[in-house]
């Protein structure tokens, strides 16, 4: 009875380890992810890499239903 | 006489034998009796003596909530990092080897004289933090090193991944956690959570070597849903800090309300500072200035007093108001006009700007009334919000006014308002009359809100201020291309150490857009723009009108000009 509780609580604390290091993966992902998804990284990559502007409102079509 | 015998050998001592045998006997039968006590009998002592040497509770660090935006993007996070703490008593006595510090020295960033000193020499001590809340893997590189008396600890870090755009709202936690400043303190005991509690059995060096049981599950912080959209907070923060360079500002504040929610959708203030560096941060930097500071509204106000005199149908749209070549003399005092303008109608007095026709429509209503209005309308009134130094701004009482400070009250001077709560007033205007209470958090359904004005007298207002943003009015700048916008300028000389100075103003805008059937209100105020320009219509306008135009892009609302862009279209050829 005794081992068998040992047997199940290591197992516990080792699946509590694998999870732990599940969290610091996923928190070092959204850092990741955040940094690429930086709204002003965005826009200068757009303006300055791709040449993207905004259009002017002159070129805006407006459709009224 | 006395005569003294020699002892004589042989003597019976046997008294003396047999006492000394009963002491011992008797002192055996009680440690034999004690020892058979704790040991059969009481044998809980022993065990919880044991217990208290080597069973110790630790804590587990409950997962803090996360802060999003109102669309769930993330504000503020909780990332598992690793703490390195020594026990100097261990590390002193196993010499460790100066080649070994020299590692972990490097492995924590510090030199290794600095290693040396944070352990110290004193060999009772048993914990002293090393390096707080590193990155997970170097932690466990350190550790690994295997220098007696090194451990880490987990903990959670507080993580701002927009940086510096949202931090005055949303706030900082200090090092262990705790909610210090902005939303973070506001929702601290929803966001914390409840820590768990372990049992652990340690040996005789205080090691870890089982962890038993876990005695309470710790139990997550909630998350916080604010009202903020964070793309338009971004935009808000970009222009802003472009503009309060550009004019060489001390400092500046914008808010943008959902008009019909009250839902604040962006709030940003410069001078900025990065939440997610530790250092000191001086509360000259830190302050949320658009709740915390106030400011006299000026010419922002005028078409709150204009609204009070044609709600009690005390002058019509209509109504032609001498401005006196823009002097006027209300018992000692003088009312001055910039320019100088001649007879015009209600809504031309707003659109000059004019201080002079501004009191003449003012002092046609009773003080009692006036105040109450602008009592409804929030000056002097909290905004309720449980913001830290949140100020609710200063509204004298109607008894000791004269009625020159009933004409100043009318443009805006004699009244104090932070920018959240001017922009809160506006939300009356635009929302025909009807004032939502303001909600740092997104509402899931319309809050509380109360009517103030009748639809009739705001939707003229709304039709007089709209007038303002054209090359006439004051505020052209605010324009945005396809849409009808609808605002108020504001120049505010500032109050000096001997009355208001002429060198140091306020440049604020309030406004709002599309102007049909208004969705977003926004106040723009900066402050002591020393560059040279100093008009509302020409520091704060242009940011209005630049934030206002992306913001309607980005929540797709339709442009209500009714000029025909259609046609210009047509003649681009096609790229």
């Amino acid at each position: 009875m005794k081992y068998r509780t040992r047997l199940l609580f290591s197992e516990v604390q080792r699946q509590q380890q694998i999870n732990e290091a599940y969290d610091e993966e996923l928190a070092q992902l959204q850092f990741e992810q955040n940094k690429w998804s930086e709204r002003e990284r965005i826009e200068q990559t757009a303006q300055n890499k791709l040449g993207m502007t905004l259009p002017e409102p002159s070129s805006i079509i407006s459709i009224t239903p | 006489m006395l005569i003294i015998r020699p002892k004589q050998a042989g003597q019976d001592y046997s008294i003396r034998w047999r006492l000394l045998l009963g002491i011992l006997l008797s002192s055996l039968t009680v440690l034999i009796g004690r020892a058979v006590y704790l040991q059969a009998l009481d044998k809980q002592f022993l065990k919880h003596q044991g217990d208290l040497r080597h069973v110790g509770i630790m804590p587990i660090p409950a997962h803090r909530g996360i802060i999003t935006d109102r669309h769930g993007e993330l504000l503020a996070v909780s990332s598992p990092v690793k703490s390195l703490w020594v026990n100097p008593k261990e590390f002193l006595k196993a010499q460790v080897p100066a080649e070994k510090i020299r590692q972990l020295a490097t492995q924590v960033g510090l030199s290794t004289d600095e290693v040396i000193n944070r352990i110290g020499n004193d060999e009772e001590r048993a914990f002293v933090y090393l390096k707080r809340k590193m990155n997970p893997e170097q932690a466990d590189m350190a550790t690994g090193l295997g220098i007696p008396g090194v451990y880490a600890e987990r903990e959670y870090k507080r993580y701002y991944p927009t940086g510096e755009i949202a931090a005055h709202l949303v706030g900082l936690t200090n090092i262990d956690g705790k909610g210090q400043e902005g939303m973070e303190l506001v929702y601290d005991n929803s966001l914390r959570g409840i820590d768990g509690a372990r049992r652990a059995v340690r040996d005789g060096k205080r090691r870890i070597i089982e962890r038993t049981e876990e005695l309470r599950q710790p139990v997550p912080g909630k998350d916080l849903t604010l009202s903020i959209d964070a793309r338009l907070q971004y935009i808000a923060h970009r222009e802003l800090k472009s503009a309060v360079a550009k004019h060489r500002a001390r400092a500046g504040s914008l808010v943008m309300l959902d008009s019909r929610t009250g839902e604040v959708l962006a709030m940003s203030n410069q001078p900025a500072f990065n939440p997610n560096s530790r250092g000191k941060v001086s509360p000259d930097v830190s302050r949320n200035r658009a709740m915390t500071d106030l400011f006299e509204p000026g010419s922002t106000m005028k078409p709150f007093a204009v609204a009070c005199a044609l709600e009690l149908g005390l002058t019509q749209p209509g109504t032609v108001i001498d401005t006196n070549g823009g002097t006027m003399y209300i018992g000692r005092n003088v009312v001055k006009d910039v320019h100088s303008y001649g007879a015009m109608d209600v809504g031309k007095v707003l659109q000059k700007s004019s201080n002079v026709g501004t009191s003449k429509i003012a002092l046609r209503v009773p003080p009692r009334k006036f105040w109450v209005f602008y009592h409804n309308y929030g000056f002097g009134q909290p905004l309720e919000t449980g913001f830290p130094g949140e100020a609710r701004g200063r509204l004298s009482d109607y008894h000791g006014w004269s009625a020159f400070e009933q004409a100043t009250l009318s443009f805006g001077y004699g009244v104090s308002t932070s920018p959240l709560q001017l922009a809160r007033a506006y939300t009356v205007i635009a929302n025909d009359g009807v004032m939502p209470m303001v909600s740092l958090t997104r509402l899931s359904q319309g809050g509380d809100a109360h009517r103030i004005l009748s639809t009739k007298t705001a939707s003229t207002i709304r039709g007089m201020l709209e007038k303002v943003v054209s090359k006439e009015g004051t505020a052209f700048q605010a324009a945005v291309p396809g849409y009808r916008v609808a605002g108020k300028t504001g120049t505010v000389k500032k109050l000096g150490a001997r009355g208001y100075t002429n060198s140091r103003y306020h440049a604020v805008f309030a406004g709002m857009a599309p102007a049909s059937n208004p969705r977003l209100v926004m106040v723009v105020m900066i402050d002591e723009p020393s560059a040279g320009d100093y008009y509302g219509g020409v520091v704060a306008a242009p940011v209005f009108s630049r934030v206002m135009q992306e913001a309607l892009r980005v929540l797709n609302i339709a442009p209500d000009q009714p000029d025909a862009p259609l046609i210009a279209a047509r003649q681009d050829s096609p790229a």
